[in-house]
């Protein structure tokens, strides 16, 4: 009894301790680091993915660092059409002797047009299927979005990986897959992400050996981008959301000439968001302080009274930069890329109730009042301006 | 005596955490948000208002019917026959709910995880385990809460790292739609608390019962304060998303990135829930075959736990088609059907044995 008992335990667990129905090899997969969304004729749209070939990822770290070229490419693209994205995949999969995994696709790149279209059915797929990650980051490319993916850059293991690095520097507005639903779904329907273009080919470089990089932002109206941000617009709007990251502050003083340069610098930002009667307003408190890096300018700085004069000019210079974004935003795009609608509706949710709907409208009207406090703290390794005699220096 | 395994207070104050939570940290956070919207971390603390009074009622039938569980003890207070029929519905219940836990773990394991594995696979692999556990008596159903709830509850230990992406003003405004939606929101969390009349199951086999009561309220704490810990993760995570999401904590668990290496940690997450899912569906599973066992008047239980393994398994599945249905169930039946049974039943068993003790101060039943 107690044998056939024990028998017929291990008889069972035969069945369980295989791994059941789900298990998969790994040299039967095939990792994906990126995916390309663009639009192809007959409103289907082009999905293209990128994959790594693990024969050739072993020779990593300085050996392989300035490779990318000829036969040891470590990633290549793959490329279908589909009535939906579920649809190319599928199609995809029919191309890909391996099964796509996608733990590690940390890169979704829309192109200029289907952004235009509207996101919404692509971007439904992404947060439903249960693969896609949440904390992948979300690109819209100028031009075609599967020409970046197909780059080899000279250092990093792929392109998307290159986005990924850049994106993670900060030199642009960081916007994760979630980030982007939640702003779907918030208050101001509106939202940025960062655009993505190819550098140019040094002279120097293999056919297709370059990177993609970002500049600048896309606007999102709904789920539709209606436009696109330069540069310059682009730091304004990372000024009044609290995310200027890795910039370099350079500005011209009224004194002098020459530019007066300022790394790192950082910023306190706060808003407060108003209603009486009729009127909206929001101010937008910046407070910043910065490190000079470099003075082309005759000013000596350790003059308090011309140190004082920097400072203005680096305070005009970030309100400036705060005013263009805010007009491009309020004026040219209509749209609430700052989130100002989460603000109001946190301090007045009744108010907000009674016109979350009219928003759109109330959006260009609201008077934007920027007040900034720029101080520079730190002077670097020299005091008067280097590289010109003591006499042309002004001492005040 | 059924039961001949001893347990301590601390015990099933340990066990009855994975009991509630293990459930609950799947779906709790979005059912509440749904109405609560950001107001969904107060339906916690409204919750526990009704845990305090069902830890109260559980203790307190206890002490006037010491070394009985319900299924006795309703005979002695409604008289035999409604007595009879009140275990019925117990027995019944159980069936169904274990049950009905064994589906929902398996939907999220299906859902997120084995995606080709059949859905009943799953289920009787899970439900032979707690059978296992359920035959060695509830000494073996404690230990084993015992040494997996430290286990289950390191994911909220983890979520810490999310602290970087989190958004406290989304917190904001607090009671916006005043406390109707929030009362509303508070519907799943007090089915969920409501199950804290399990107590009525291992208060009799308690070696000190006298501390019963305080570590039902101790665990109690633990419940509500991880409801609301896990709530305004969610919250300060997602903001308005947070009731789109099947499982925001789940979600949450995937979005945890440190560095470039600490990531895609959501297997961790499923193995330290699974184990929590086994001492619910085993807490349950030994509630069904108590019941079973008391309401019959067998003598020993252990011939009863596979053949109720079985029926577990067919509740789970039987008129389930597909999770939308899973879903609805837990949204709209689940926070009547539970506090039915877990709280309306028991109080007014409450009620009637005290109504008995004041009219007939010598009899009533009383076994001791």
């Amino acid at each position: 009894m107690k044998a056939s008992w024990k028998l017929w335990l291990i008889l069972v667990s035969l069945f369980f301790l295989p791994g059941c129905w789900d298990r998969v090899e790994l040299n039967d997969l095939s990792l994906i680091t990126a995916l390309a969304f663009d639009q192809a004729e007959n409103n289907q749209i082009q999905v293209t993915i990128q994959f790594v070939i693990p024969q050739n990822q072993s020779g990593g770290g300085l050996l392989g660092g300035g490779g990318g070229s000829g036969g040891d490419k470590r990633t290549t693209v793959r490329s279908e059409k589909g009535a939906d994205i579920a649809h190319a995949l599928s199609k995809l999969q029919r191309i890909m002797p391996r099964k796509l995994f996608w733990g590690q696709c940390k890169v979704f790149i829309f192109s200029e047009e289907v952004a235009k279209r509207g996101i919404k059915e692509h971007f439904d797929f992404l947060l439903r299927h249960p693969q896609p990650r949440e904390s992948a980051y979300m690109f819209v490319s100028k031009g075609k979005a599967a020409d970046a993916l197909e780059l080899f850059p000279p250092i990093e293991r792929s392109s998307s990986e290159v986005l990924r690095e850049l994106d993670e520097f900060k030199v642009g507005p960081r916007i994760t897959m979630e980030q982007l639903s939640i702003r779907f779904k918030g208050d101001s329907q509106a939202a940025v992400l960062p655009l993505v273009y190819i550098l140019p080919r040094v002279k120097s470089a293999e056919p297709l050996q370059s990177i993609p990089f970002m500049l600048g932002t896309a606007i999102f109206k709904k789920d539709k981008m209606i436009g696109d941000m330069s540069e310059k617009i682009t730091r304004g709007l990372q000024w009044v959301n609290n995310d200027i990251g890795e910039y370099t502050v350079t500005f011209p003083t009224e004194e002098s000439e020459g530019l007066i340069s300022l790394k790192p610098v950082k910023a306190h930002v706060k808003r407060i968001p108003r209603i009486e009667g009729d009127k909206w307003t929001m101010t937008v408190k910046v407070r910043t302080e910065g490190d000079m890096i470099q003075n082309g300018t005759s000013l000596n700085p350790m003059s308090p009274e011309l140190l004082d004069k920097m400072d203005k000019a680096f305070k005009k210079d970030v309100h400036d930069r705060i005013r263009l974004a805010l007009r491009e935003a309020q004026q040219r795009w209509k749209a609430d890329v700052f989130d100002f609608a989460k603000d109001f509706h946190r301090k007045y949710p009744k108010r907000w109730d009674q016109a979350k709907d009219r928003w759109d409208e109330l959006f260009p009207k609201v008077e934007v009042f920027v007040e900034v406090q720029a101080e520079i703290n730190r002077l670097g390794l020299i005091n008067s301006p280097g590289g010109i005699p003591k006499t042309e220096v002004k001492e005040k | 005596m059924l039961e001949k395994g001893k347990i301590s207070a601390f015990q099933m104050g340990i066990m009855m955490y994975p009991a509630i939570m293990a459930t609950g940290f799947l779906a709790l956070p979005t059912l509440t948000a749904q109405y609560a919207k950001n107001d969904l971390w107060l339906t916690g603390i409204f919750a526990s208002l009704l845990g305090l009074v069902i830890v109260y009622t559980a203790t307190k039938l206890h002490e006037l019917y010491p070394m009985q569980t319900v299924i006795e003890y309703s005979e002695h207070i409604a008289g035999k026959l409604p007595g009879k029929v009140i275990g019925l519905v117990y027995l019944l219940f159980f069936l169904h709910i274990s049950g009905f836990i064994a589906r929902e773990y398996a939907e999220f394991v299906k859902d997120n995880f084995l995606f080709k594995t059949p859905m009943l696979l799953i289920i009787s692999s899970m439900v032979l385990l707690a059978a296992f556990a359920v035959r060695g008596g509830l000494e073996m159903v404690a230990r084993s809460a015992v040494i997996f709830t430290p286990l289950f509850t390191l994911p909220l230990f983890i979520l810490l790292l999310l602290i970087p992406d989190l958004d406290v003003k989304n917190i904001f405004p607090v009671l916006n739609h005043g406390i109707i939606p929030v009362i509303k929101g508070t519907a799943s969390p007090q089915a969920w608390i409501s199950e804290f009349f399990l107590l009525a199951f291992f208060l009799p086999f308690l070696a000190d019962p006298e501390k019963g009561r305080k570590w039902g309220f101790l665990s109690l704490c633990a419940i509500v304060s991880s409801m609301i810990y896990v709530n305004l993760i969610s919250l300060f995570l997602f903001g308005p998303d947070t009731d789109d999401k099947m499982s925001p904590v789940f979600t949450a668990f995937r979005y945890i990135r440190v560095g470039d290496f600490f990531e895609n940690l959501e297997a961790m997450l499923l193995a330290m829930w699974v184990v929590g899912n086994f001492v619910k569906i085993a807490v349950f599973y030994y509630a069904a075959v108590l019941s079973c066992a008391q309401w019959v008047k067998l003598t020993d239980f252990r011939p009863a736990v596979f053949p109720i393994g079985l029926m577990i398994v067919a509740f789970s599945l039987w008129d389930l088609p597909n999770s939308v249905i899973v879903s609805y169930v837990i949204k709209y039946v689940i926070p009547f059907y539970l506090p039915a049974v877990f709280s309306l039943i028991p109080l007014l068993l409450l009620v009637t044995a005290e109504w008995r003790k004041r009219k007939e101060p010598v009899e009533g039943g009383r076994v001791r």
